[in-house]
C-alpha cells in the first residue's frame, strides 16, 4: 500500500480541505486568514482520524509547512519593507515621474507603466503594489481610471512567478523538489509567449486592434529581448531578478523604441503630456531638493547587482554552507504513505536567498541617503510599523495555507488527487494545468500560495500520465502567474486606487477574458509541446 | 475596524509565530507523541483565534 486507495469517497474527502478553500474565499468572502486556517483544521482533521496520519506525522507536516512559509514570507516581508522605504523617502515619486516624461505616445505610454514599469515593481515588490503604483499614474496621465486598472493587472501578469525576487518560483521548486537548474530556464523559456502577449494586450486594451497593430514592431522587439533576458537570469541561476530585469529592459527598450520607427507614428494626439504630471499632483514638491531618478532606484540598482554578484562561482561555493534550515524526520501513515526524511527543509541560505540580499541594499542605500542628506528622521521605524501592517493579514494567511497544503501533500491527499484528475483528463491534461493554476491563485490571490496548493498535484498528475514533469509544473506557475492578476484582493486594490471602490466589477469583466486568454495560450503551448517534443518537454 | 480585533489579530500573529518552534520541538527535539497532539492542539486554537480575528 503506498497510500490511500482512490476510491470516490476518498477522493472527495481529499478535496475537502481545497474545496473549504474555495468555497469560503469565493462564496463567503472570507479573508485568506480565515480561509487557511479554516482549511488547515479540516485537513489536519482528516488527516488524524481518516487517512491514517498520527499525532506525530500531522505536527511535523503543519512545522514543515511553517518552514516553507517562513521561507516565503521573509522575501516578503523585506520586499514591502524596502519599497515603502523608497516610497517614504521619496524615491518612488523620482521613479514615478521620470517614467512619465518618457514618451508622449498614448500606446508608449501604455506600455511603458502597464507592462514595463508595473512588471519592474512585480519583479523587485509584488503583492499588489505594482497595480496600487502604475495605475493612479495612468489615470494621472489622462487614461480612464477602469482601463488604467485592466492595463496594469493584464500587463504584470507575466512577471509574478519571478516577481517579488523570486518567491513563487522558488516555492513551485521547493514544493515539487524539482532542482532550479532545470525547472527555471526551463520555465522562462515557457514564459516567452506569455511575455510578449501581455504586451499586445496591453495595446489592444489602449486602443484596440489598431493599437495592437501600430506596436507590435516594438512589442516583438522589446518582449523578444525581455524574453530572452528572463532565460538567461533563470539559466545564470539569478531567478529572483528574473522579472525584474526584463522589466527594466522594458522600460529602457520602450522609452528608446517609442522614439524610433518602431512605433509608428500615433494616430491621436496625448491629451496629456508626461510633463504636465507634477502640475497635475497636489502638493508636488519643487524641482530642487526632489531626488533625482537614479538615487530612488538605487536600492533596485543594487539588489540586482548583489544577485549577479551572488551566482559568481567562488562567492556562491563559499557562501553555500551559511543558511538556516530544520531537518524532519521521514514517517509512514496507517495507509502506507511514505514521507522521506527531508535535511535542511526550505534553507534560507545568506546569498541565495533574496531576502538578506534585500537587506544588504536596503542597508547601503540607507547609508548612501544620509550622506545624500535625504534621510528623514525616523523613517526607517516608520517604516518598520507600516510593512508590518501590511503584511500581518498575508503572514497569516500563507502561514495557515501553507500548512494545509504540506499537511495534504504529506498525508497522501494531493497524490489521490491527482491521480484522480489524471485518470479523468487523460491526454488533454496540459490544456487544463495552467487553468488549475489559474484557479489557485484566483482564489488565494497569490502565485505563490497556487504553486504551495497545486504544485504537488499537477506534478504527481504528470508523473502519473507520463509526460514532462517540468513542463507541468512550470505551467502550473504560469497559470497562477498570469491568474493572480485577477485575484479579487488584487482586483480590489485597483479599483480603490483608481477610485472605483465598489465598481470593481467593471474591472473583473474587462480582465477575465485576457487572463484566461493568457492561460489558454499557455496550455495550448504545453500541449503543442509535449505532443511534438516531448523529450524536450521532460 | 474595532480596537479588540486589532488585538486579536496581533494575538493571532504572535500564535502563529510560537507554533513553529513548538511543533519542531515536540515532534523532533523531543520525539514526543504526547507533546506532538499538544503542540498540534496549540496549532489548532490559534487556528480558532484567526478564524475569530479575521
Amino acid at each position: 500500500m503506498t497510500g490511500p486507495a482512490l476510491t470516490p469517497l476518498n477522493w472527495l474527502l481529499a478535496s475537502l480541505p481545497v474545496l473549504v478553500l474555495l468555497v469560503g474565499i469565493m462564496r463567503l468572502r472570507w479573508s485568506a486568514p480565515r480561509a487557511g486556517a479554516v482549511s488547515w483544521l479540516v485537513a489536519a482533521a482528516l488527516a488524524l482520524w481518516y487517512f491514517g496520519g498520527s499525532a506525530q506525522s500531522t505536527a511535523i507536516a503543519s512545522a514543515k509547512g511553517l518552514s516553507l512559509a517562513l521561507f516565503v514570507l521573509t522575501i516578503l516581508w523585506t520586499s514591502v519593507y524596502m519599497y515603502n522605504l523608497v516610497d517614504r523617502v521619496g524615491g518612488i515619486d523620482a521613479i514615478a515621474r521620470t517614467m512619465a516624461r518618457v514618451t508622449e505616445d498614448r500606446l508608449g505610454q501604455a506600455l511603458l507603466i502597464a507592462w514595463g514599469f508595473s512588471s519592474f515593481i512585480q519583479g523587485v515588490t509584488g503583492f499588489g503594489v505594482p497595480v496600487a503604483v502604475a495605475t493612479p499614474l495612468l489615470v494621472m496621465m489622462g487614461f480612464t481610471p477602469a482601463r488604467a486598472a485592466a492595463m496594469v493587472l493584464v500587463g504584470h501578469g507575466w512577471a509574478v512567478t519571478f516577481g517579488s525576487m523570486g518567491s513563487s518560483y522558488y516555492t513551485i521548486q521547493l514544493v515539487t523538489g524539482i532542482p532550479g537548474d532545470a525547472i527555471g530556464p526551463h520555465m522562462a523559456l515557457l514564459f516567452a509567449v506569455v511575455t510578449v502577449a501581455s504586451g499586445f494586450l496591453v495595446a489592444h486594451l489602449q486602443g484596440g486592434l489598431g493599437a495592437a497593430r501600430r506596436g507590435a514592431p516594438l512589442i516583438l522587439a522589446v518582449g523578444g529581448v525581455m524574453a530572452l533576458a528572463m532565460w538567461a537570469m533563470a539559466e545564470a541561476g539569478a531567478p529572483q531578478v528574473a522579472s525584474s530585469v526584463p522589466g527594466m529592459i522594458a522600460i529602457v527598450g520602450i522609452a528608446l523604441g517609442a522614439r524610433t520607427r518602431l512605433l509608428r507614428a500615433r494616430a491621436e494626439p496625448a491629451p496629456v503630456s508626461g510633463g504636465a504630471i507634477s502640475e497635475r499632483m497636489p502638493d508636488a514638491p519643487s524641482e530642487r531638493g526632489r531626488m533625482g531618478f537614479h538615487l530612488g532606484f538605487l536600492p533596485y540598482y543594487l539588489l540586482v547587482t548583489l544577485s549577479i554578484i551572488s551566482q559568481i562561482g567562488p562567492i556562491k561555493s563559499a557562501a553555500s554552507s551559511l543558511g538556516w534550515g530544520l531537518d524532519y524526520p521521514g514517517f509512514v501513515t496507517a495507509d502506507g504513505f511514505v514521507v522521506p526524511p527531508a535535511a535542511d527543509y526550505a534553507v534560507i541560505r545568506l546569498l541565495n536567498h533574496p531576502a538578506p540580499l534585500i537587506v544588504a541594499s536596503v542597508a547601503l542605500t540607507m547609508v548612501v541617503l544620509v550622506v545624500r542628506g535625504y534621510w528623514k528622521h525616523g523613517v526607517a521605524w516608520e517604516t518598520i510599523r507600516l510593512t508590518y501592517t501590511q503584511s500581518i493579514s498575508t503572514t497569516v494567511g500563507v502561514g495557515t495555507m501553507v500548512m494545509m497544503a504540506v499537511v495534504m501533500a504529506d498525508t497522501g491527499l494531493t497524490a489521490l488527487l491527482a491521480e484522480g484528475v489524471a485518470r479523468a483528463s487523460g491526454p488533454v491534461f496540459p490544456l487544463v494545468s495552467p487553468f488549475i493554476g489559474v484557479l489557485g491563485s484566483f482564489m488565494t490571490g497569490s502565485n505563490t500560495n497556487s504553486n504551495v496548493l497545486f504544485g504537488i498535484l499537477q506534478v504527481e498528475t504528470a508523473r502519473s500520465l507520463g509526460i514532462g514533469e517540468v513542463t507541468i509544473a512550470s505551467v502550473q506557475s504560469i497559470g497562477a502567474s498570469v491568474g493572480s492578476s485577477m485575484a479579487p484582493a488584487k482586483v480590489l486594490v485597483g479599483a480603490a486606487i483608481a477610485g472605483l471602490a465598489g465598481r470593481e466589477h467593471e474591472i473583473m469583466r474587462t480582465i477575465v477574458p485576457y487572463i484566461l486568454g493568457l492561460a489558454a495560450l499557455t496550455g495550448i503551448e504545453a500541449l503543442i509541446l509535449i505532443q511534438l517534443i516531448p523529450s524536450w518537454t521532460r | 475596524m474595532t480596537r479588540y480585533r486589532i488585538h486579536l489579530q496581533h494575538a493571532t500573529l504572535v500564535g502563529v509565530a510560537l507554533a513553529l518552534p513548538f511543533l519542531f520541538v515536540t515532534t523532533v527535539t523531543l520525539d514526543s507523541a504526547p507533546l506532538s497532539l499538544a503542540a498540534l492542539s496549540y496549532t489548532a486554537a490559534v487556528s480558532t483565534l484567526a478564524i475569530a480575528a479575521y
